[in-house]
């Protein structure tokens, strides 16, 4: 019964492998330098976050969902950078939606966007209206943040995380669409 | 016996890789599921005192407030949560607030009440036991109750967000909505805040 015995072995492999990919280590922090100056951030409204959703054509979708009072956000922060410019050639759009009232843009937002030396698209929700937004993804969606949704080719959402991630886990969340 | 349980390891390491490797995964809760009414439960204030819900049904509205001290977003509403219930418990009306975060303990909630001047009780939820069995998902997140203990409100105080900029009062509306003997308007908000921090999690 050696076979038997090795195809335990092999699943016992399996188990621990799974336990680290749901438990991921410590932060993986990288800093990256960008712009000075932080000029890509825009205002969205529901139907162009829609738009954005569902024009997939062929390329996955990463949201994050955060905001500067949310100290997990600004713990991933970094990691989400990282992220990005490691997909910049690969078939993935990414959105930083952020949910401070439109009115902390100048005051809170953009400044720490250039602290943090983002070079992510960010974008605020029209007239403070950042329900119908994150209806969009998730109209279940309890409230906390950080959220982070994943879309596949097709626009379907296929990945939902509420709480800090890392580099790591993103990273094989985002390949194993890709790869799809 | 050893071979069951490699079996059994082995098959749950493949289910949850397949789940993994074909991206249909949900790490934490991303959604609430709404009740409707609510048990009467036991807990522990900060000095150790058990309360329970039903010492509170005299009262014309019952109001839990899921609360953190940590919490940038709960902690920018503690001014607030002051004024609400300074507005409205002379309205009998009763404000209880819950600390279900592991990591806060009964002295760090009690110090925390101290230094922003809470005059409403803090439950300690040790183990999140309320907080699972309503749901609740965030700090600050509020629950409205009749004396039937059935939920008129669910959701956040305002819009504020953690600014202190708020257009739409819900709390407050709603209060004042029970207050007159009318139905509650909106009964259900998004409650933006911090992740319950859970035993386990």
């Amino acid at each position: 019964m050696k076979v038997n015995k090795y195809f335990f072995i092999a699943g016992g492999i399996l188990v621990i492998l799974a336990v680290i990919l749901q438990f991921p280590s410590k932060k993986n922090v990288n800093t990256i330098t960008t712009k000075s100056a932080y000029d890509n951030i825009w205002v969205i409204d529901k139907d162009q976050l829609s738009s954005l959703i569902n024009n997939r054509n062929g390329r996955v979708l990463f949201v994050n969902v955060w905001a500067t009072w949310c100290i997990p956000c600004i713990e991933e922060f970094p990691d989400l950078i990282k992220l990005h410019d490691t997909f910049s050639n690969k078939p993935v759009d990414f959105i930083s939606l952020n949910v401070n009232l439109l009115a902390e843009k100048d005051s809170l937002v953009i400044p720490f966007l250039k602290k943090k030396d983002s070079n992510l698209d960010v974008y605020m929700a029209s007239e403070d209206n950042v329900d119908a937004l994150l209806d969009l993804m998730d109209k279940n969606w309890s409230g906390a943040v950080p959220v982070t949704f994943i879309f596949d080719k097709e626009g379907k959402r296929r990945v939902s995380i509420v709480g800090k991630r890392n580099y790591k886990f993103f990273k094989a969340s985002v390949d194993s669409l890709i790869n799809k | 016996m050893e071979k069951k349980i490699l079996l059994i390891l082995s098959v749950s390491g493949i289910v949850v890789l397949s789940f993994l490797v074909l991206g249909i995964i949900s790490q934490g809760n991303t959604s609430s599921k709404e009740i409707t009414k609510v048990e009467n439960f036991t807990l522990k204030d900060y000095n150790g005192k058990t309360q329970s819900l039903s010492d509170y049904k005299d009262s014309k509205a019952i109001v839990l407030m899921f609360i953190s001290t940590q919490c940038p977003v709960s902690n920018s509403y503690n001014e607030k949560m002051n004024e609400l219930y300074q507005n409205y418990h002379t309205k009998n009306i009763a404000f209880i607030g819950l600390n279900s975060n592991k990591a806060e303990a009964a002295e760090n909630i009690k110090e925390h009440a101290e230094d922003h001047g809470f005059q409403f009780p803090i439950l300690k939820d040790k183990n999140n036991i309320i907080a699972d069995r309503l749901d609740a998902q965030v700090t600050p997140e509020i629950y409205v109750l009749n004396t039937n203990f059935e939920i008129l409100y669910h959701g956040r105080i305002d819009d504020a967000r953690g600014s202190g900029l708020a257009k739409n009062n819900d709390l407050i509306n709603a209060l004042n909505e029970i207050l007159t003997g009318k139905e509650v308007a909106v009964k259900r908000t998004r409650a933006m805040g911090c992740t319950i921090k859970r035993v386990g999690s």
